[in-house]
């Protein structure tokens, strides 16, 4: 017994929290977290700065932070610093590559070189032309029948357009100085009569502004924020700016110049300007989040508390597997604060779309996981637990790069009370599901490390036959909720869609291990192994339907999404053969030495 | 007899049934994609078997829904006579089980007796009765004093060579040809018409294949002479795509309207749609709340009556249920789902029987496990 292993589970929650303990901006540098902090309306709703620019790097490089050169020099940018730049000063933002391409037909039809991944703007935009062309052209085809080459031009062109809007959102960078034509503006408010044609030219000026421009950061009220175009046309109408307008093309001026100081009490300005503002606390919030992240943190001690139990079932159990439960229960505490401070932030129940899907699935079956481990002390929920709660992080990562993951919902989904009885249900039910088949999986390789004896078979089988009942339940009452909501909404209490007929395979696989142990179909073995089917079952009622006509038609491409389903549930039967052959010959092998 | 019962009851048929209806779900949903959810649910789910051609022939090869429906139905039924006990442990079962055979018996019920339409209302506009989504009609209107009388027939009944009449119309008409999904066209030297009267002489009519999808519809064509007593009246184009009926002059002042029509649906009372409503989320155009201010007036009603129709706040009025289901146009036409389901209650009593027998399943268990632990 090595006595100091006591200490490991403190060490892991000080590694953890220590590595998260907010670092003040360096002094003498641009204050990036205080412009981070800035909100913004975009996608309906209001949001800090930092969101903006994490969003838009995960769309346009798939990274949050992607290295650019920075005179001659590799340098990994700040979410906030890259937002800066393309809004303050887009002829820098416009020479970095990060524009992402992966598709290499795509690259031969535009002459770029195949081995560079990654683009600035500048040099995507003599083809700017021709991938407009190549991507009006596969829109004229439905989403899912487009090929590979259609959907890389589809996607490039959506990158490039937000890259050109975000950089037309603080200012038309055609001009030689923002102070000149921001004296032209003011002169020409204060006496309009003196040139009366310039009225005409800035009218057309900003008009194209309030249109080309994606982010809207002057506040009108609480909920309505105008983009910086739309502010200046409401300046020309009342013969007035506004003076946070102002704000913004000095902090633009002082970043261009590199003025520190200048840039950094301008921010301060804001600051106190926004003070007032009722939802600032909110934003608050989720610039600190991002900052925290504590989804990352809950993934970190997953691994470890994982890697914990495996190390325990060879050497020194007795030590190793309170810290591994310790380690996983401290990742279930960041996992829950990431969902109350997300649920918090959009003001509504756990699950809202795919991404908290991932995030809630995991949650529930880490707490499963631990509730079993507290009662049978093997590892064995401890593992299942920190294995499900790591996979479905890293499912969320993937997830997260579609967009904005605290959207706004479907106006037919707004209703909290459903989405907090039904969606959170059927979310659990997939986690029982899940946690039943990862049992299934342990137990399996177990069985190929070494024989088992039949006492730890028997009280592994019960329990994940127990587990199966309980999602039995959960999917069912779900499925039924689900229904229920279907007919308040839509008058057809069942209607066949994908989605619903997912939700009953779940319920009805689950059904057949209740139905086939009681019959003496299955014995423990075989409800070992059946369990795990269910992870194939959820799965593809989880993704599968959503990506119904994504891969099935688009022969010779597969989808990313697609190609891991597809794996996941592959190794899943190959874990089930493997158990099945295993479980065999063992079988076979004792009963020769009792002959 | 006992025996029988005690073979159709048996679990191992229950887990033969369940994962035949798991694969059965899993095609007709993975078929969704070829062929529209509205086909793949008649194909899979509301029919007896999965045909498929062999051997030059088209054969049965896999229990579609309504026979391993009704199998699981047996299954069940036979367990109620033999094998479930209406006491202590058993009662729980029980409660469950009787609650499954009314879900699927109410899903059956549904399917043959519900009728869903839509109401498609303009701003400013009533309307006392909404439109199938599927079916068409042949509506032969004639004027009488007070109003207008209508002979309908329903689209099944226009197969080629039909004869169609009716004591209480004047006109005789002849089914030439029908098509169940069609395309028109302005009518050239390349493409004539194939009408010699009417609105559809200047158009041609063009075969489609028909279509599953769920934001396409097939809209039906069909050619008809028309005669009165031994009188020829012509041969019309009469199309789903026409929006206007064909007036015919008859004797003495008389007329008769033809057209082919979305099959109605009369209601008891007219609806009036005030105001349509969209509120989108702050600078985008993804809709927030959708909002449908209607009149009802006339029928039965004492006095008119003022309703609200939104997301998840339904109205339900004279049985059926309309639900706001989509909006066309810049805010002024507003989309009303009218569904009538005698049967609608159902799932929710069953949903109440399993919840209960659920519940004494798991306290009974409980109860157990305390007496064994004491």
């Amino acid at each position: 017994m090595k006595p100091y292993l006591k200490y490991l589970t403190p060490l892991i929650l000080l590694l953890l929290v220590w590595s998260s303990v907010r670092q003040p901006h360096p002094i003498g540098a641009f204050n990036y977290e205080a412009f981070g902090r800035l909100p913004v309306l975009l996608d309906g709703r209001i949001q800090p700065m930092d969101t903006v620019a994490r969003n838009s790097l995960l769309i346009l490089s798939s990274k949050s932070s992607p290295r650019v050169e920075v005179a001659g020099e590799p340098v990994k940018l700040v979410p906030a610093e890259w937002l800066a730049t393309i809004l303050l000063n887009p002829e820098v933002a416009n020479q970095w590559a990060m524009i992402r391409i992966y598709n290499e037909e795509l690259k031969d039809q535009l002459g770029l070189p195949l081995e560079v991944k990654d683009f600035s703007f500048n040099e995507l935009e003599p083809f700017f032309g021709e991938i407009e062309l190549q991507a009006t052209a596969a829109r004229q085809i439905e989403g899912p029948r487009r090929d590979a080459f259609q959907r890389a031009s589809v996607k490039l062109y959506d990158k490039l357009i937000l890259h050109l809007r975000m950089s037309q959102s603080i200012w038309l960078y055609d001009q030689d100085s923002i102070a000149g034509e921001w004296g032209t503006f003011t002169k020409h408010i204060a006496s309009p009569a003196e040139k009366p044609g310039l009225s005409d030219l800035l009218r057309e000026r900003y008009g194209r502004m309030a249109e080309m421009s994606l982010l809207r950061v002057i506040p009108e009220s609480d909920e309505v924020f105008l983009t910086i175009g739309q502010a200046q046309l409401a300046g020309l109408d009342k013969g007035q700016a506004h003076p946070l307008v102002a704000i913004y093309l000095n902090i633009a001026e002082a970043y261009q110049a590199g003025q520190v100081d200048r840039f950094n009490v301008l921010l301060d300005q804001v600051g106190l300007a926004f003070e007032s503002y009722a939802p600032s606390s909110r934003v608050e919030v989720e610039q600190a989040y991002n900052a925290f992240n504590p989804l990352l943190r809950a993934m970190v001690a997953y691994l470890l508390g994982g890697i914990l139990v495996c190390v325990a079932w060879v050497r020194w159990p007795e030590r190793l597997l309170p810290a591994a439960s310790w380690a996983i229960g401290i990742g279930l505490v960041f996992h829950t604060v990431g969902l109350l401070l997300r649920m918090y932030l959009q003001g509504r129940p756990p699950v809202t779309n795919l991404y908290s899907s991932a995030v809630f699935v995991g949650w529930g079956a880490t707490l499963f996981g631990l509730i079993i481990e507290r009662r049978n002390k093997q590892g064995l929920g401890a593992l299942t637990a920190a294995a499900i709660g790591f996979s479905t992080l890293v499912v969320a990562q993937g997830l997260a790069a579609s967009g904005d993951t605290l959207e706004q919902m479907q106006a037919v989904l707004d209703s909290n009370f459903w989405l907090a009885t039904h969606v959170v249900t059927i979310t659990l039910g997939y986690s029982a599901t899940f946690l039943a088949g990862f049992i299934g999986i342990a137990y399996v390789l177990r069985l190929c490390a070494n024989s088992l004896d039949k006492q730890f078979v028997r009280q592994t089988a019960t329990l994940a036959f127990g587990i199966s009942l309980f999602a039995l339940l959960l999917s069912f009452v779900g499925t039924v909720l689900g229904g229920i909501w279907a007919d308040q909404s839509w008058g057809r209490f069942w209607g066949w869609d994908p989605k619903e007929n997912g939700a009953v395979m779940i319920v009805i696989w689950n059904a057949v291990i209740l139905h086939a142990k009681l019959s003496g179909m299955l014995r423990d073995h075989g409800i070992l192994l059946a369990v795990i089917f269910g992870n194939v079952i959820t799965a593809f009622s989880w993704f599968g339907v959503n990506m119904l006509g994504i891969g099935l038609h688009s022969y010779g491409f597969m989808d990313q999404a697609f190609f891991w389903l597809i794996l996941f549930c592959g190794s899943q039967l190959l874990i089930i053969l493997l158990g099945a052959a295993r479980g065999a010959f063992v079988s076979r092998s004792k009963g020769a030495a009792h002959g | 007899m006992h025996a029988l019962f005690l073979r159709l009851s048996s679990l191992r048929f229950t887990v033969v049934l369940l994962l035949l209806s798991l694969m059965l779900v899993f095609a007709g949903t993975l078929a969704q994609v070829e062929l529209g959810i509205y086909r793949s649910q008649q194909v899979y789910f509301e029919s007896f078997f999965l045909w498929s051609e062999l051997f030059g022939r088209t054969l049965p090869v896999l229990p579609a829904g309504y026979t391993i429906g009704t199998l699981l139905l047996v299954n069940l039924v036979s367990a109620f006579i033999v094998r479930f006990k209406v006491k202590g442990k058993h009662a729980g079962l029980l409660c469950v089980h009787s609650g499954l055979i009314l879900l699927l018996l109410g899903e059956v019920l549904t399917d043959v007796l519900s009728v869903e339409s839509q109401l498609r209302l303009v701003e400013g506009e009533s309307k006392d009765y909404s439109e199938s989504i599927f079916n068409y009609e042949l509506a032969v209107a004639r004027a009488i004093d007070s109003g207008q009388r209508v002979v309908a027939y329903d689209s099944q009944q226009l197969v080629e060579g039909a004869e169609l009449s009716h004591a209480e119309m004047p006109l005789q008409l002849e089914v030439l040809k029908f098509w169940p999904n069609s395309m028109l066209r302005a009518q050239s030297t390349a493409s004539p018409t194939q009408a010699d009267s009417g609105i559809g002489a200047a158009v041609s009519v063009v075969a489609l294949p028909l279509t599953g999808k769920l934001d396409e519809r097939n809209v039906p064509t069909a050619l008809v002479h028309c005669r009165v007593g031994g009188e020829d009246l012509g041969t019309y184009i009469l199309s789903g795509h026409l929006g206007e009926a064909d007036r015919i002059e008859l004797a003495n002042g008389m007329y008769a309207e033809l057209s082919l029509r979305p099959q109605r649906y009369y209601m008891a009372s007219t609806v009036h749609l005030d105001d349509f409503v969209r509120e989108v989320y702050p600078g985008t155009n993804k809709p927030s709340h959708f909002e449908s201010k209607l009149t009802l007036s006339g029928g039965e009603l004492p006095a008119d009556r003022k309703v609200a129709i939104y997301m998840n706040h339904p109205l339900r009025f004279d049985g059926k249920t309309f639900y706001q289901a989509s909006f066309a146009g810049e805010e002024t036409i507003s989309i009303l789902q009218v569904v009538q389901n005698p049967t609608w209650l159902l799932p929710y009593v069953s949903c109440l029987l399993i919840t209960i027998g659920l519940c004494w399943q798991s306290l009974s268990r409980l109860k157990i496990r305390k007496g064994s632990a004491a």
